[in-house]
This record gives structure tokens, sequence and C-alpha cells, in this order.
């Protein structure tokens, strides 16, 4: 593993039911490295991301995540290492303020750092502040999605995975979470990122990996990503 | 769905049906009438599984209709004469039915937590009524003096006081009622009923009475209930107000999940495996007088320790091939034209309001037949609440909702869905439990959203085509037997359209339907707007700019519950209201028009 590399999975596996959803895939993300996650439908994206996150079983392979083996470890002991996680369908609390969704997920990163205070959040997302006593279930979704980012990085995770976060919001909140992204990355925060819009993936992430059929078939940075546009092309369906 | 038992499940039912008819020969007295109670055990916990797992209902109270079937029969019996077995059993079935019916008209308005109390409760009114009053010699129970028989002339051709005979009466009524619940599963009526467990609110979106539906699959399985406990009553020719008590229920519900519930044919094993193990931990002479006298602790040990081998029952362990059969492969046939259905839609000051906060105000607006509409605006400005009190999902705080004129605010969901309103949800609402071509076919099924159907008939080849036609349209033909819920986001969106598709509606709302979908899917589904648009009203709901601009036909633009913009893309474009609201920089520079 070399130095400056945060998260690094080699070989991994993984089922859902009875298929074979990730077939021996390697995916590395270095300190501070933003990362673009790309695929078509059902190719296996999200399940990378679940498995990683511990919430997915893998089957062979390993998972090191600053220096740790982190694979068969729970989900809460990956979120202790350091791996913040924005699941699809973000799964706020609902019966909870705004506030009480931050502070229940406060906590020290490692190293005890505690980069992210609800103050910090409120100046990332002031739409929140102005929600603040607002029951999670009162918000649109634009809201719900700033609260899930935030509510991430109030456990000050070293690496943060996002998944279709801008999915289902309107073109102008769409670009706050762009923008809030990039501000996280600019922090030194790692970021994985699962979305549709391959625009806005490059101008946040430096690297790029494509999903097809629970294999790796792209990794590289922007640069090669553009120079390889036919390839690319295909393999989205763009 | 309910699946056919594998091969290794059919292999191990076929030993046991062997082992019972042969068993009369190898036992005495008691081994028959113990194998007796444990077969009419079997009856009773199988038509709870009917409810408990294929509906999803969870009825703490199904003793009630098993204590129902029992006394009826003492109720037919005389002291002098033998009841024939087929008023005897018929009065069982027919008693706990109509009991099943008044009460299940009043537990099937509730759902969750509140079934199982309620369910609950009406078996302890039951219970009380039998064991403190004297209708039926209260709590001390009552003799029935003869058993039913079957006589025609001088010849008795079926008497029950004949051990052996009731043995396979009993013995031949489970294969019977099995078969009769496993037939009943695979009917149009039987996917409705399974759907009731996995997504209730989409069947009533789909034009299905959910209600209908859960008291017709709750009588069926307090009809049932009824049979065994009526053969119950045979036994001894003795019932007692304790058939009725919750004990008897929970009891049942424990069977069926260690036999693994949902399966129609789990709770036998359960039944057998747990009489087999309380009966062995009674007997001192296996166990020793410590166990057997705190033999509940044994069995209660047991059973977690069975549940946490195999969260699936016994049956659970038998899971395997199933016998191949010939599967319809799905062509993509243009199914036969719907006739034509109700399609111009308007509101007029239509709102809703949540507490202080209005939603919806006001909002009067008109959509066309045959134009696609578009409603945009920022999140949170009341578009779903919008679709919702379309759809009858939400009922108005004022305001009228006309279709083809006829104003359908405040109908019921499945009522306005049969009217002809089809509508996707934003947030994925599908089976999950089931197949995609399942999913499909339950969409499709809503033209004759009846309760009573118990075959297709006719119909069946239309709703096969439409199924083959709608999952093509959407990319998911190959996907057919995939089981939805463990699909990728983005699939199970194409589901959603795929269901809306096959429901054939004549108005279709589309709530975000783009979300969660690649380009590929989304120029889909554009192109499929544009087809569909020729003899459809199509109201969407959408972020995607791209896609709005490419096929609305008109625009509304909603903010903060008001209607702030109407009109054609190009209006509603250079309006700067809306730019300011929602558009942003955002709107495409397509045609005449375009802000910088």
């Amino acid at each position: 593993m070399s130095a400056n590399s945060l998260l690094e999975a080699r070989a991994i596996d993984a089922f859902y039911g009875a298929s074979h959803v990730l077939r021996g895939v390697d995916f590395r993300v270095g300190r501070g490295e933003t990362v673009s996650l790309l695929g078509r439908n059902g190719m296996g994206k999200t399940t990378l991301l679940r498995t990683l996150m511990g919430l997915v079983p893998a089957r062979g392979g390993e998972i090191r995540f600053d220096g740790d083996d982190i694979k068969g470890r729970r989900p809460s002991a990956v979120a202790r290492a350091g791996v913040g996680f924005v699941p699809e369908g973000r799964g706020i609390f609902p019966n909870l303020s705004v506030e009480e969704n931050l502070i229940f997920a406060e906590r020290e990163g490692p190293g005890g750092r505690r980069d992210w205070t609800r103050e910090a959040i409120y100046q990332l997302f002031p739409r929140l502040l102005e929600r603040r006593a607002n029951w999670g279930n009162q918000l649109s979704g634009g809201e719900q999605q700033m609260l899930t980012i935030g509510r991430a990085l109030m456990s000050n995770p070293t690496l943060l995975m996002v998944d279709e976060a801008t999915e289902g919001l309107a073109p102008m909140v769409r670009e706050d979470i762009w923008r809030t992204l990039r501000l996280i990355a600019e922090r030194g925060v790692a970021i994985v990122v699962v979305d549709k819009n391959l625009d806005d993936l490059k101008k946040l992430c430096r690297r790029h990996v494509i999903l097809v059929k629970g294999e790796v078939v792209f990794d590289g940075p922007t640069g090669e990503l553009a120079a390889r546009d036919d390839f690319v092309r295909s393999q989205l369906g763009l | 769905m309910l699946k056919a038992p594998s091969i290794r499940a059919l292999v191990v039912l076929a030993l046991l049906g062997a082992l019972f008819l042969a068993l009369p020969a190898y036992v005495g007295a008691y081994g028959l009438k113990f194998a007796t109670r444990m077969i009419i055990l079997a009856i009773f916990v199988v038509s709870l599984d009917f409810i408990l797992g294929l509906a999803g209902l969870v009825s703490f109270g199904h003793a009630a209709f098993f204590g129902v079937g029992a006394y009826a029969v003492y109720f037919v019996s005389s002291e002098s004469e033998a009841a024939n077995v087929f008023v005897a059993l018929g009065a069982g079935v027919a008693g706990a039915a109509v009991a099943a019916l008044l009460i299940g008209a009043f537990v099937c308005l509730t759902r969750g937590f509140y079934f199982i109390m309620v369910t609950l409760a009406a078996a302890q009114m039951m219970f009380s009524l039998f064991h403190d009053t004297d209708i039926a010699k209260g709590s001390d129970g009552a003799y029935i003096m003869i058993k039913p028989d079957l006589t025609i002339g001088a010849t008795t051709l079926i008497d029950f006081d004949n051990r052996t005979t009731f043995y396979y009466v009993c013995l031949a009524l489970l294969v019977a009622s099995v078969l009769a619940l496993f037939w009943l599963a695979r009917t149009p009526f039987g996917r409705i009923v399974q759907g009731l467990k996995a997504n209730e609110t989409r069947l009533s979106a789909l034009g299905y009475n959910v209600y209908q539906f859960k008291l017709a699959a709750f009588v069926v399985a307090g009809a049932f209930a009824g049979l065994a406990g009526a053969l119950f009553a045979c036994i001894d020719g003795f019932v007692t107000p304790e058939l009725f008590s919750w004990h008897q229920s929970g009891l049942a519900i424990m069977m069926a999940v260690l036999g693994g519930a949902g399966t129609l044919f789990g709770p036998i094993l359960g039944v057998l495996a747990y009489v087999s193990l309380e009966e062995t931990l009674k007997t001192a002479s296996l166990v020793g007088s410590f166990v057997a006298d705190h033999w509940r602790l044994g069995t209660g040990a047991t059973l977690v320790v069975a549940v946490l081998l195999s969260p699936d029952g016994l049956a659970g362990f038998l899971r395997g091939k199933t016998v191949p059969k010939k599967v319809e492969p799905l062509k993509d046939v243009m199914p036969a034209a719907a006739p034509r259905k109700a399609r111009a839609l308007a509101t007029r000051d239509l709102s809703k309001s949540f507490g202080g906060l209005r939603a919806v105000d006001g909002v009067t607006a008109d959509f066309a037949p045959d134009l696609v509409h578009a409603i945009i605006g920022p999140n949170g400005a009341g578009k779903t609440t919008f679709t919702n009190l379309l759809s009858g999902a939400f009922r108005p705080t004022a305001g009228q909702i006309l279709v083809d004129g006829e104003n359908i605010a405040g109908w019921p969901a499945h009522k306005i869905a049969r009217r002809g309103v089809g509508r996707s949800f934003q947030r994925t609402n599908i089976f999950a439990t089931f197949t995609v071509e399942e999913n499909a076919r339950i969409a499709a099924q809503a033209e004759t959203p009846s309760v009573f159907r118990l075959s297709e008939g006719t119909a069946r080849e239309n709703q096969i085509a439409k199924v083959a036609h709608a999952l093509s349209v959407v990319g998911l033909a190959d996907r057919a037997g995939a089981v939805a819920g463990a699909m990728s986001n983005g699939e199970q969106r194409q589901l959603e359209i795929a269901m809306l598709i096959a429901g054939g509606g004549g108005i279709l709302i589309l709530d975000e339907p783009l979300a969660g979908m690649g380009p590929e899917e989304t120029r889909r589904v554009v192109e499929l707007l544009r087809d569909l648009k020729s003899d459809h009203t199509i109201i969407l709901i959408e972020h995607d700019m791209d896609a709005v601009f490419a096929v609305a036909d008109t625009l509304t633009v909603l903010a903060l519950g008001r209607l702030i913009a109407h009109g054609s893309p190009d209006e509603v474009r250079r309006d700067e209201k809306v730019i300011s609201a929602y558009l942003g920089g955002h709107a495409p520079a397509q045609g005449k028009g375009a802000p910088a």
C-alpha cells in the first residue's frame, strides 16, 4: 500500500442474493483525492460503495483503509475508522429536527480531529441553519440531501462516499450540492461520488472509474477520460 | 410470490404422506388420536399462513375461527341422533366464515400493530362470549353426545366415531386444504393477496380496493380454520372456550414461523416439529423428570435456536430446484387496444394544507388531452403533493379535480385509478419480493380489479401481451425473471414506468420518472412519452430540464404551493419569475428566446 493511499480495495467479489455483482474489483482512493464512479444502472456502483462500507459482505479480496484491514468489519466500525457514507435515498431521521439529526452523528474523526462542527455545517449549508428547528420530514428533497451530507461530515470522516446525491433535485439545488462537494474536497476530505452528470463529475473529480458488469473497465484521470471519449460514451450509453 | 415447492420439499412431503397413510397399521389408539390432532392442527396453521405468510396480516386472533368451527358442530348435533358429517363440517366452515366476515369487516380497517391488537381483542371477546355466558354451557365446555356420521338409508358410510375412518378423513382434508390454498394463491385473486404484503399503497394506486382483498383473504383463512375447528370438536366430542384463547392463536403463529411462513407447506412441518418436540420433552422416561417438569423452558430454548439457525423456518432447509416447467417466452406483441379512457384533466382552486402549511394553494389549471404537460418548480414547491391530490393519495382541503368534467376530488385512490388515472411514484414503489414480470402483471391485471377473480379467462393472453410490451418498451424484457427488489435503483425506476404503461390508464402522472436513470434510459423514456401522448394525457414532473424542454407541450410552474406560470415552454422559459425561482441559468438554449 503506497504511502498516500487512503483506501485500497483489491480483487473484491460481492454478491446480491444469487447474482454475482462485483467481479474482482480493484479500487483505490488517495488521501484527499476525488474519484468518480461511473457506469450504467445495475453495473455494481452502489454495491461497491456498500461493500466498502461493510453493508454487503465482500467475498475474496482485501479492503484496507488508512493501513488497517477493514474487510469483514461492521459498518459502524468502518464509519469509526473514518468513512462517511451518504446513501442513495438519504435516510434522515424523519422525527428529529435538523439540529438533532446533526448532533446524532457528532463524533471525533480519526486522530481526534474535529474539523466539522455544527457551525461549520451551517456555514456550508446556510439553508440548514434556517431550517434547523424543522423536523426531517418537513424538509424538501434538496434540504434533505444537504442534511445527509452534513450529517456524514459531523463524524469527521477522512473519506466521504456519496451515492446519487443530486438525483431528483432542482437544477439550482444541484448546483449548490456540487459547489459544496468542491468546498469539502478543498478542505482535504477524500470523496468518492456516484452520479449521472458526467460534466459535473469532471469538474469535481480528478480520477474516474467505470464499472461494467461488476468489472473495472476504465481507471484514469480526467484528461484520459476526455481523450477516450468514444470508449467512455459507449460504456456509459451517452 | 408463492413459489412451487422444491423437488426436495416434494420428496419430503411425499415421504411424510406415505408415513401418515401407513400409520394406522402400526400405532395404537393413543398414537392415532395424537396423529389426528397433529393433522387437524396442520389445517389450522396452514389456514393462518394464508393471511400471515402470504398477505402479511399478522392475526393474533385466528383461534376465534377455530373455536367457532368447533362450537358449530356442537350446535348442529343433537343428543339422540348423529349429525350428518357434511352438515357438521359445513356448519363449521360457514360459521367461521361468517364470524371472519363480521370481525374482518372491522379489523381489516387497521394495519400493522393495530391489526395485531384488534384481532387479539376480537378473539378474546369470542372467548368471553363462550366462557362467561351459558349459550354453550359456559366455562365448563360442552359435550357432543353422538359424533357426526354419514348414513344413507341403513348403511353408515362414514362414522367419525371410528378412529381410523376419522383419521383418514382428516388426512384427506389436510391434503385438500393445502392444495386448495395453493391453487388460490396462484389465481389472479391470490396474486393481489400477496401484493398486500409486498406493497399496499401501490395496489391502491393501481386501482385495487385493498380493503376488499384483505377482507376476502381473512374470510378464506377463517373458513379453513373453521374446518379445522369442526374436525377438532370431533376428536373427543368435547368443546371448550379454551379453543378461542390467545394461546391457541399464538401457538399457531409460532408453528407457522417455525415451519416457514409464506410457503403453505412449511406450517405442516412446523406443527409436526413443535408437537413432537413438546411430547418428547414432556416424557420423563426419555428426558428425565427435571426436563419433563420444565418442558416449556425446553421448547422455548429449542425454538430460539431453530429460528436462529434457519430464519426462514424448516422449509428454508428444503430450498432447491423446482420441477422444471415450460416457460412462455415474453414476445413483444402489441396488446389489443384498450377502450378509450378518460383523458381531460383540470383543477379548480385546488388546495391542500398540512396544519398551517399550505402545500398546494389554489391551483387552477387545465391539462388538455394528447399533450405532455410538465410541472416544474423548486424542491418543496408542492409538486408531489399536487400529484398526490390528483391520484387520490391525499384528500384536497378545498377545490375540484375534474376528469372529463366529473369532479373526483375526495375519491379514494383506487377509484380514481379505475377512472383511468395512472401514476408512478417519486420514490420507487414496487413489489420488491415479486419478479419484474409479476410486478407488471399486477399492473396489467388492474383492468379488471374486482376481488373474486379466480381465473383470467380470455383476458390472459392480452395481459401477457401488455406485460411483454411494457417491459420491452422500458428495456427490461431480458430482466423479466429478476426479483425486483434485488435490482439496481435505476432498473427499479424503469420498472415503475413499465407498471404505469401496463396499467393502461388514459391519464398518466409521472413523478420524476428520470431520476436515477442513465442517459440511455432517459432517451428511451423521452421517446416513449412522445409515443404515448398520441392517445394519453401526460403529466410530467421532472427536474431534467433537457428532457422537459424536449417533450413538454405546456409548462406549469409551482413555487410555494402556488401556480406562478402556465403556458408554452417558450413563454415560460422567458418568464422572469420562473428564472429567479427555479431555472437560474439552466433553461436549455433551444429554439428562440433562450435566456442569455
